[in-house]
């Protein structure tokens, strides 16, 4: 005999041992090698979805309604296959936004409602609290079944005992201390929770091998298997086995009726709050979701394959089906197997246990976050906020436990415990719509969700949840059987006339009904707002990874605010080490800079890290809330970053701030000239209308390169941009090679080679190189940066600042045209002033040049001469000389340098040099010219420069004229007795081709009158304005005409002719004549 | 400068099309011609079929050419002269110096 203090000791045990493994678990977890996180133990943990309703319900269900107690595990299995895309989207979505609960989770995606989140709570709540008060009733009854059961040894004292009659406030009791312990152990909700995990897991293969054990027992021990009871219960009642096996009959098992608990059942596993801590808040690795859907049906599949022998022996046994919810229980007692019992017990107690523990732990976080969290913010309470946090969340446990106790209290031994479990799913059934859709439809907001769940709810509550108040004799019947003040059409079992139906599937059509059809109806019909929007890109495309959800923000703090303020607001809520741990591990990957804070392009990143961070604490809308009060108190806020163009992007026309900024920067052109100020100017007036976060306007230097003229971030700072060559960006390039703007509106899609080729691509999401160009050639490149927002640059804005760089360029363009005019006067006057000294330097060469050469031609008896030089340039390389042999002979030489420069003019008196020589070493032109060109050649062909040269020689008294000639010019030599011109011409190479030239020396007889004209080619070769030569027959006109003028006067006619001839312009050639008329041959005055 | 320089197979043809050959681009010309044999291109030919007027800086680059094809083995040839240029030549004996053929085909005929 096993006496009632064994029970309790038996009990004690069992709890030490829940208590030693969740410590240990922890213990395990602290240390890093954590015996939870894996599949088996996620699996087991997940039948928490099992409890007492399961172990003595289904087989209640069994022995009064037949088989459809399958379906509420049958639903589960059928979810269980969609886990692997609806379950781990879910995890996904919660891990990355810090979810705490599955209010959390759905009023996260409506915007972070603070009014959703709490809707959701006190529908989970409600639906919770008759579920806890069932598994408290379980334990009790079981406990209070085993205490007075004849088999064991009770004594009378005991029988009033304090144990016995409040077991289920000491139940209670325990499950309010381990939730504590090991639910509530820090404030981050979001930290899994290890130990109880751990128990929740052992719990979980306790109340399998229990049932199991029982099972075993019944239909092998104590019948001899299950064809040997089911043939027995047909024998001896084959009524009831009729209507146990049979499908549809009766109203409890019509199809409708397992359409509804299916598909309650199959919503409840995702739903039930329990089920979203386990799988969801609990869960270490997506991939332990993967062997979860295979094993979890499996153990559905076990702890119900004995469901039905048991039941059917328990009819066998006890005659009847009444007390059948306890037969596991009953029949180990009935047959006198105590300790059997006391294990069928214990799984009991499991089954009950974990369920409260699990649920009542979800269910204070959704209290604390969504109920009371409003409250103490409202409250505005100041203090250090963490300790406060961790009392309230303790004391949710209890307020949940211990509603759970009151219900079980107060209306507890009306309905049969499988009705509770159904008016829990039903409830939470009501979350599917916004959840489903939360998932899959980006167009669900709100309003829907919430009046949805509002609608849905309300036909909950007035359908099952009054009318089991109703059955609990808490209320009249008369509503339940006529309708609320007689009107039948309200019927709560029957609602709008619509009868036939069970009580489940009455609640569950109008429920669903108002609820998805007021949900699609406000989602379709209201906008969503902006918060709204960007929640639901993270949730719809969460599996979407490449494409970054931060990338996506379109706000910023207006004032930047330091780590440090961020760190103190985190400590109240989560503790001074959680949140200096959660701080580091956020600097890790950031870098801050010597003021203790992050870039400013990382502020908004910050803001929402420490805003993920608290809502592991409180839920993401208390922690929105909380962020962004502490925000403004401070004087920063989120503000929007292209709210100018919000109204430009949905019209053609210009939004007023496009054109006040037009406005406003033509108004800094016009007002400066100075083009440092008016660029300076524009980079404040960018940055303060659209606070891009970078601003750098460069223009190109001479090289080509681009100097940057002005750089200014968000926060008005002027920083250093570097100066770079168009080559060194890989869009800058572009865009000089294009002319066309270059921007990239999310460089996280470039590839990785423009990534390299482009500078700064790991700071920003978004540029912009605007071409600062007007008609020609860019004169500088205007650069926008921004680093958060992706799609900055649309066609309205890239326009605008295209025309602002435009206005730019012609600012560039005036300044420097009115820089180049002030250079180009500086250069005249230099030029002047260097032209000047040159000027004299060359006036004085070509002073002493013109000395060099006869200031007047030789006078001489029988012959005259007259001659004239003018160079083209200051010095020339025109030369003629004349040397007096005796008084009858004299030579006469002119001669042509190429070129006009001073090597030109330096060739010409080396030239007069030895020829002066060499004049008096022979007197025969062609030998002259010989031996000067022998003697020329090697300075001529250094110099590269030749000389063309013509020599005569006189006798004035035999009037012979010998001459030789090097290539030059035809002399004219006018023959007064026929009155015509004649050209002379001897075989001659020109000077400094080659050595050992032969020239030919030919000679002609003079006669009175005659005149010969030695010339340069700049005479005959100057052109008229048609390009015509002045010409060998325009000079022989002149002489015939005028050759009995003064010679001096012909020559300068001739010139003055040549003169006219240009046009009037300075001649391009030097020019030089030398004329020699015949006198009276000189012998006849000697005569 | 226009100069149009091809390879033929016998020598280095260089067309100037310029009308002008004078003290503006003789520099020019004259460095060009001193490159291709510094190149070591023996034979060219000049073409001077489009220059209607040469002054003396024009036969200075081309006699500074002569000069470097002499230094380099090679020779430099003058073809197709209009009259006026082909009369300078003979004005100053240059055309006892070059080899001057009527048209270039005939030029490259004689290598």
């Amino acid at each position: 005999m096993i006496g009632t203090g064994t029970v309790i000791i038996a009990i004690l045990i069992y709890i030490a041992l829940h208590f030693l493994i969740a410590t240990y678990a922890y213990t395990r977890y602290k240390q890093g090698r954590s015996i939870v996180s894996n599949s088996v133990v996620y699996f087991l943990s997940i039948t928490v979805y099992c409890t007492s309703w399961t172990y003595y319900g289904s087989v209640g269900k069994v022995a009064t309604t037949g088989l459809d107690f399958i379906v509420i595990y049958l639903g589960p299995s059928l979810t269980a296959f969609s886990w692997w895309f609806l379950l781990r989207k879910i995890v996904r979505i919660a891990k990355e936004n810090n979810i705490t609960s599955i209010a959390d989770f759905i009023s996260s995606r409506y915007g972070k409602s603070q009014f959703l989140g709490a809707l959701i709570t006190i529908i989970a709540v409600m639906g919770i609290i008759p579920y806890i008060a069932l598994q408290i009733k379980a334990v009790s009854t079981t406990f209070s079944i085993i205490c007075n059961h004849p088999s064991f040894n009770i004594t009378s004292e005991f029988q009033n005992n304090l144990i016995l009659q409040n077991s289920g406030l000491l139940f209670a009791i325990f499950l309010c201390i381990f939730g504590i312990i090991f639910g509530a152990r820090t404030v981050a909700i979001t930290e899994r929770h290890e130990g109880l995990v751990a128990a929740i897991a052992f719990e979980a293969v306790v109340k399998l091998l229990a049932f199991l054990a029982v099972g075993i027992y019944v239909t092998y021990f104590l019948f001899n298997g299950f064809a040997d009871i089911f043939a027995r219960l047909e024998s001896a009642r084959p009524e009831l086995y009729d209507s146990l096996i049979t499908i549809g009959g009766e109203a409890e098992t019509t199809y409708a009726n397992w359409a509804t608990t299916l598909f309650l059942a199959m919503s409840s596993i995702m739903l039930l709050p329990r089920q979203f801590q386990i799988m969801v808040i609990e869960n270490s690795d997506e991939k332990h979701i993967k062997s979860a859907m295979w094993r979890f049906p499996t153990y559905l599949f076990a702890i119900n394959f004995f469901v039905v022998p048991i039941a059917f022996a328990g009819i066998l046994l006890s005659g009847s089906n009444s007390g059948a919810d306890f037969f596991v229980l009953t029949i180990p007692m009935n047959t006198n197997n105590s300790w059997l019992a006391i294990f069928a017990f214990l799984g009991g107690f499991s089954a009950a246990a974990g369920m409260v523990i699990v649920e009542s732990v979800a269910a204070s976080t959704m209290i604390l976050n969504h109920l009371l969290m409003p409250l103490v913010f409202l409250l505005r309470i100041k203090e250090p906020f963490s300790r406060l946090l961790l009392s309230l969340r303790r004391l949710s446990i209890i307020i949940v436990i211990f509603l759970g106790y009151a219900y079980y209290q107060i209306i507890g031994s009306t309905y049969m415990l499988v009705n509770i479990g159904l008016i829990s799913f039903s409830a939470a059934a009501h979350l599917a719509p916004s959840l489903i859709g939360a998932l899959y439809w980006r167009r669900g907001n709100l309003f829907g969700a919430a009046a949805g769940m509002i609608g849905g709810f309300s036909v909950w509550f007035y359908t099952l949840l009054l009318p089991s108040f109703i059955k609990s004799g808490w209320w009249d019947t008369e509503l339940l059987e006529k309708g609320p003040f007689g009107i039948s059409i309200l019927k709560p079992t029957a609602l709008f006339g619509l009868s036939g139906l069970d009580i489940w599937s009455n609640a569950l059509f109008w429920g669903m009904l108002f609820n998805v059809g007021a949900y699609l109806l406000f989602s379709i019909i209201m906008e969503q707002s902006e918060i709204e929007v960007e929640q639901s890109i993270k949730f719809v495309d969460s599996f979407k990874t490449e494409q970054r959800i931060d990338s996506w923000e379109t706000k910023r703090l207006s004032k930047p605010v330091t780590i440090m303020e961020f760190v103190t607001l985190m400590e109240n809520f989560i503790g001074e080490e959680q949140a200096h741990t959660a701080i580091s591990s956020y600097l890790i990957e950031h870098e801050i800079d010597e003021k203790g804070m992050v870039s400013e392009f990382e502020l908004p990143n910050l803001k929402r890290f420490v805003e993920k961070t608290i809502a592991g604490s409180v839920g993401s809308a208390a922690a929105k809330a909380i962020v962004e009060s502490h925000l403004s108190e401070i004087g920063s806020q989120m503000e929007s970053f292209y709210d100018a163009f919000r109204s430009v992007r949905s019209s053609l026309e210009e939004s007023r701030e496009a054109l006040y900024v037009r406005l406003k920067s033509s108004e800094i052109m016009n007002r400066s000239q100075d083009l440092h100020l008016i660029i300076n100017e524009l980079a404040e007036l960018l940055r303060s209308e659209f606070r891009f976060d970078l601003i750098v306007i460069r223009l190109f230097n001479a090289e080509g390169k681009l100097v940057s003229w002005s750089s200014v971030n968000r926060a008005s700072d002027n920083i250093s941009a570097p100066d770079i060559f168009p080559a060194d960006d890989h869009f800058i390039h572009e865009l000089m090679g294009s002319r066309r703007l270059q921007f990239a509106n999310d460089t996280s899609k470039l590839t990785h080679y423009l990534k390299s080729a482009g500078t700064d691509m790991d700071h920003f999401t978004a540029f912009a190189h605007i071409p600062i160009a007007g008609e020609g050639e860019p004169a500088g490149v205007l650069s926008i940066f921004s680093s958060s927002i992706v799609g900055l640059f649309t066609e309205e804005l890239l326009n605008l600042l295209s025309s602002l760089a435009g206005q730019l360029a012609l600012a560039v363009q005036l300044v420097d045209e009115r820089g180049a005019k002030e250079h180009e006067r500086e250069e005249k006057e230099l030029a002047l002033l260097k032209n000047a000294a040159v000027t004299r330097e060359m006036e004085l060469a070509k002073q002493i040049q013109l000395s060099l050469m006869p200031e007047h031609p030789p006078k001489m008896q029988g012959v005259e001469f007259a001659s004239l030089t003018s160079s083209a340039d200051h010095v020339g390389g025109d030369y003629y000389d004349f040397f007096t042999r005796d008084n009858r002979i004299i030579d006469a030489v002119i001669a042509d340098v190429s070129g006009h420069n001073v090597g030109a003019a330096l060739i010409m008196v080396e030239t007069r040099s030895v020829l002066r020589v060499q004049v008096n070493i022979c007197n025969s032109p062609g030998k002259i010219l010989s031996s000067l060109n022998d003697l020329l050649n090697n300075d001529l062909s250094r110099a590269e420069l030749f000389i063309t040269m013509f020599y005569i020689k006189y006798d004035t008294v035999s009037q012979w004229l010998s001459y030789a000639s090097a290539g030059h010019n035809h002399p004219l030599l006018f023959k007064a007795s026929d009155g015509i011109c004649q050209e002379l011409d001897a075989e001659g190479l020109i000077l400094g081709v080659k050595e050992g030239v032969h020239f030919e020396e030919k000679s002609i007889l003079l006669d009175h009158g005659d005149i010969l004209l030695l010339y340069t080619d700049g005479l005959t070769e100057t052109t008229d304005s048609s390009g015509e030569m002045f010409g060998i027959e325009r000079l022989s006109a002149i002489l015939q005409e005028l050759h009995s003028s003064p010679l001096q006067n012909l020559i300068d006619i001739i010139y003055r002719e040549l003169i006219i001839f240009a046009g009037g312009v300075k001649l391009s050639d030097d020019v030089s004549m030398v004329a020699m008329r015949v006198e009276h041959s000189s012998l006849y005055q000697q005569d | 400068m226009d100069l149009n320089i091809t390879q033929n197979d016998k020598a280095l043809i260089i067309r100037i099309n310029e009308e002008r050959l004078d003290a503006h681009n003789s520099a020019e010309i004259k460095q060009e011609i001193k490159r291709l044999f510094e190149d070591g291109h023996k034979n060219i030919l000049v073409e001077l079929k489009n220059v209607r007027f040469i002054d003396s800086s024009g036969l200075g680059a081309l006699v500074s050419g002569f000069k470097n094809a002499t230094t380099h083995q090679g020779s430099l040839k003058l073809s197709s002269l209009q009259p006026q240029v082909k009369s300078m030549f003979e004005l100053t004996r240059l055309h006892r110096v070059f080899e001057i053929f009527p048209s270039t085909s005939e030029g490259l005929a004689s290598y």
